[in-house]
Parts: structure tokens; C-alpha cells; sequence
């Protein structure tokens, strides 16, 4: 392992190079993969699941010189090996957990309901309803309520549920920049 | 499968999110991660869902340990939990938005009617208890000072629903179809023969309504107030209770904070 390697601009462009020619399209696999390595971390309940996906970004790049063109797989699957290195790594030096503290303030509660409703007017009418209806209610009422939601959108119970996760997903970030700006 | 009503015991995303599966499932679904777009929306919603079913309590004793010590181990999973929290509250404190009407549910709806049509005493009987209770309700509403006409939407508010408590403020939506909001101001006691109301949006005082009487109700006191609804534009709103002395001097007893947010 090279531990305290930087990743300079000669290893990222060899790297690029190594996943596509065109590096424009390069550079998006690249993202690509490094997201899908978060996911992976941040599922392995890893707390620093960022730093650990650069971790194997940066090790695959240190490594492709002497690697040289031997390799044949997908780069993902090279990838996902450097990972569960790096994750066996991580297992060992375990760093505790960090907690935010819960809003314990009724102002922060408060600006955080503000913030909401303000990224929920900015919603479109379709989405705004969407969002209201399908998290509303409790039990068989809210199956009945996503039952009918999906009915009149047309739209299979699935479809209904990824698209309000996303629009559910638009609303954290407003609602964090809205938070931000105060 | 139903998703509404898959067992989700046996559902492998859950379970490889809660880091319940072995190492070999756990690797058949990375490797599904590594290479497709939809697994990844797949877990975003699932991740949703188990933060939902955290904050209802509906997760239990194992699975609520797993969320705790594993799940929630990641900063990003803490904010969409902070986030769920907020957004469960806020849509806690909404009316409910009724569910619209599928072609099945109109008919339901419409099928009762049937029985009421093949029995002309029960219509009968309906139609002089809901003559009634409209002549009722007529009555207690034109003998209430601050009346409004028309239809009417009734709001409760608590004392010391306020910031100061750390409660949540009271949202209320008025749609055009209302013309008037009756408040009801929950009271402790009832030391004055009279009371004042003072409407103030945005710390800006609109109205006062004067020579208010309370009414008691299950051995709790309320203050009614008819406000015409075209005044309740979406805002936050502060009603400022006074009682009045004999001798005529307004004495400060409480404020009450509501908030009309848009029309969905």
C-alpha cells in the first residue's frame, strides 16, 4: 500500500486515460465510480465512507504504473477489490461514531419548518402535491392514499415511490442551503 | 409482489442497509451497485423508508438497534434523518388532504345512496335530524359575537401555542370555498365577564374584536372568534387575549400563534 501518495496530475490523467479515451467521458465514469464506492461504505456503516472512496480512487491511480496493461476486467471490479482493502483498513482503526445533536431549540425547529415550506412552494404544483400526498397519513391510510396517487399519475406503485424519494431527495439539499443562508 | 405490502423481513436491500447479510449477498448486491443506475435509486428509497418507519417506531427492537448502531453511523444518513424528522412534523401539522376520488371510490360512494332510495323513512328521518342540526348550528353561530356567514373553517388553538414553548405553531390552509375561520382559544379560567382579541399578521395589528364572551365546553373554557377568511392571507398571525376589567381596562392574558400557509 502507498499511504501519504498524492495523486498528481500526470497519475489522474493515466488513471482517465486507463477508463476511457475520450476524457470527457473519462472524467464522468470516474465520478461515477467514486459515488457508487460511497454508497458502498456508507452501507458498510463506514463514517468517513467520502475520504475512503478518494482513498481507492487514489490507491488504483498509484498503482496503474505497475500494473501496466496487464489488467483486462472491468475497471469497476478493480475498483471494488481496492475497496474491500480499504474498508479491511478502515475496520481496524474504526473511528467512533459522530452524532449531530438533534435541534433542541424550538427557533431551529422553527427555521427548519420556514425552510421547508419554502422549498416546498418552489416545488412545481405536480410535485408538491406528490410529496404531501404519498408521506401523509399513517398505516392502511397512506396505503389507500399511494394506492390512488399512483392510480391517477398512471403510473406503476414503484415508479410512484422512486419518483418521491427524488423529489423527496431535492427537498434535503433546499432545505439544507435554505438553512445555510440563515 | 405487492410493494405496499411486501414482507419486508425478506427484503435483501433492507437487510444489506441494516448490514444484516453475509458477506457473499452483501457482495452480489455491491457488485449490482458498481454497475447499475437503478439499484441505486432502489436504495436511496429504501434508505427513506427505513428512516420513516425509525421515526414512527415501527421498526422493531433488532432492527431499531441495527438502524442506531449501523444505519446511522454516516453523517449524510443523520441529515436525511433530521431531514425525515422535519418533514414528518411538518406534514403532521397539516390538515389532511383528502384523497381524490378514483372512478372505484365515486361509485362506493355513490352505492350507499342505493339503501336511502329503497327506504323512503330512513330518508325522512335523515333529512329532519340534518334540518336540525343546520337549525342548530344557525342559531349558535348568529348568537356569537364576531359572527361570520357562509362556510366556515374551526380552528382550536391551545394556550401558549407558541415559539417560547417549543411547540409547533398551528398551519391552517383557507381555501377560497371558506368565507370565515372561526378560532377557538382554549382558556384556563374565566375571571372577565368580557374580552378582547387582537389579530396581528407580521406584528401588524389588523383587527380587535371586542365585548367577547367565553363558553364553556366539557368543563374547559373557549373564546370564539369569527374572522372573515379574505383577511387570512398565508402568513403568521398572533392573537393577543385580553380580558376586561370592570371598570373598563384591558388586562393582557395570552397570545395565541397560528400560521395560513398556501392553498395546495
Amino acid at each position: 500500500m502507498k499511504k501519504n501518495w498524492v495523486l498528481s496530475q500526470e497519475s489522474f490523467d493515466t488513471l482517465l486515460k486507463w477508463l476511457s479515451p475520450n476524457r470527457d467521458h473519462a472524467g464522468q465514469i470516474y465520478e461515477d465510480i467514486r459515488q457508487r464506492l460511497i454508497r458502498i461504505f456508507t452501507a458498510r456503516g463506514c463514517n468517513e465512507a467520502e475520504d475512503l472512496a478518494d482513498e481507492t480512487m487514489n490507491r488504483v491511480a498509484s498503482k496503474l504504473p505497475e500494473m501496466g496493461e496487464t489488467y483486462s476486467g472491468e475497471p469497476a471490479r478493480y475498483f471494488y477489490a481496492v475497496a474491500n482493502n480499504v474498508h479491511l483498513e478502515f475496520l481496524r482503526r474504526k473511528p467512533p461514531a459522530l452524532f449531530f445533536p438533534a435541534p433542541d431549540d424550538s427557533r431551529e425547529v422553527e427555521d427548519r419548518f420556514r425552510c421547508l415550506e419554502n422549498c416546498l412552494t418552489a416545488l412545481n404544483h405536480e410535485n408538491r402535491d406528490l410529496v404531501i400526498q404519498y408521506y401523509q397519513d399513517d398505516k392502511q391510510a397512506k396505503i389507500d392514499r399511494r394506492k390512488l396517487l399512483a392510480k391517477r399519475l398512471g403510473i406503476a406503485p414503484n415508479a410512484l415511490r422512486i419518483r418521491a424519494c427524488r423529489i423527496r431527495g431535492s427537498l434535503l439539499k433546499c432545505v439544507e442551503e435554505c438553512l445555510g443562508r440563515k | 409482489m405487492n410493494i405496499w405490502k411486501r414482507n419486508t423481513e425478506n427484503d435483501e436491500v433492507r437487510q444489506y442497509l441494516l448490514g444484516n447479510l453475509s458477506d457473499s449477498a452483501r457482495e452480489r448486491i455491491e457488485r449490482h451497485v458498481l454497475n447499475e443506475a437503478e439499484i441505486n435509486e432502489e436504495l436511496q428509497a429504501t434508505e427513506d423508508e427505513l428512516i420513516d418507519q425509525y421515526l414512527s417506531h415501527k421498526l422493531g427492537a433488532r432492527e431499531r438497534e441495527q438502524f442506531e448502531t449501523h444505519f446511522l453511523v454516516t453523517r449524510e444518513r443523520q441529515r436525511k434523518l433530521l431531514f425525515g424528522q422535519t418533514l414528518r412534523s411538518y406534514l403532521g401539522s397539516l390538515p389532511v388532504v383528502p384523497h381524490r376520488n378514483s372512478s372505484r371510490s365515486v361509485a362506493a360512494y355513490f352505492s350507499r345512496f342505493k339503501l336511502f332510495v329503497q327506504r323512503p323513512v330512513v330518508i325522512a328521518s335523515i333529512v329532519f335530524a340534518v334540518a336540525l342540526g343546520v337549525l342548530g348550528v344557525y342559531w349558535s353561530v348568529s348568537h356569537r359575537p364576531g359572527r361570520v356567514t357562509g362556510t366556515t373553517l374551526a380552528i382550536t388553538l391551545g394556550p401558549g401555542s407558541s415559539r417560547a414553548n417549543g411547540e409547533k405553531i398551528k398551519r391552517i390552509e383557507v381555501p377560497a370555498s371558506y368565507s370565515s375561520v372561526e378560532v377557538r382559544l382554549e382558556m384556563g379560567t374565566n375571571e372577565y365577564t368580557n374580552y378582547e382579541v387582537e389579530l396581528l399578521r407580521e406584528h401588524q395589528s389588523l383587527n380587535t374584536y371586542k365585548k367577547l364572551q367565553a363558553l364553556q365546553n366539557d368543563g374547559a373554557y373557549v373564546l370564539p372568534l369569527g374572522i372573515p377568511a379574505n383577511m387570512l392571507v398565508p402568513g403568521d398571525y398572533t392573537l393577543k387575549l385580553s380580558g376586561v376589567t370592570n371598570s373598563g381596562q384591558t388586562e393582557f392574558k395570552e397570545q395565541y400563534l397560528f400560521r395560513v400557509i398556501p392553498v395546495r
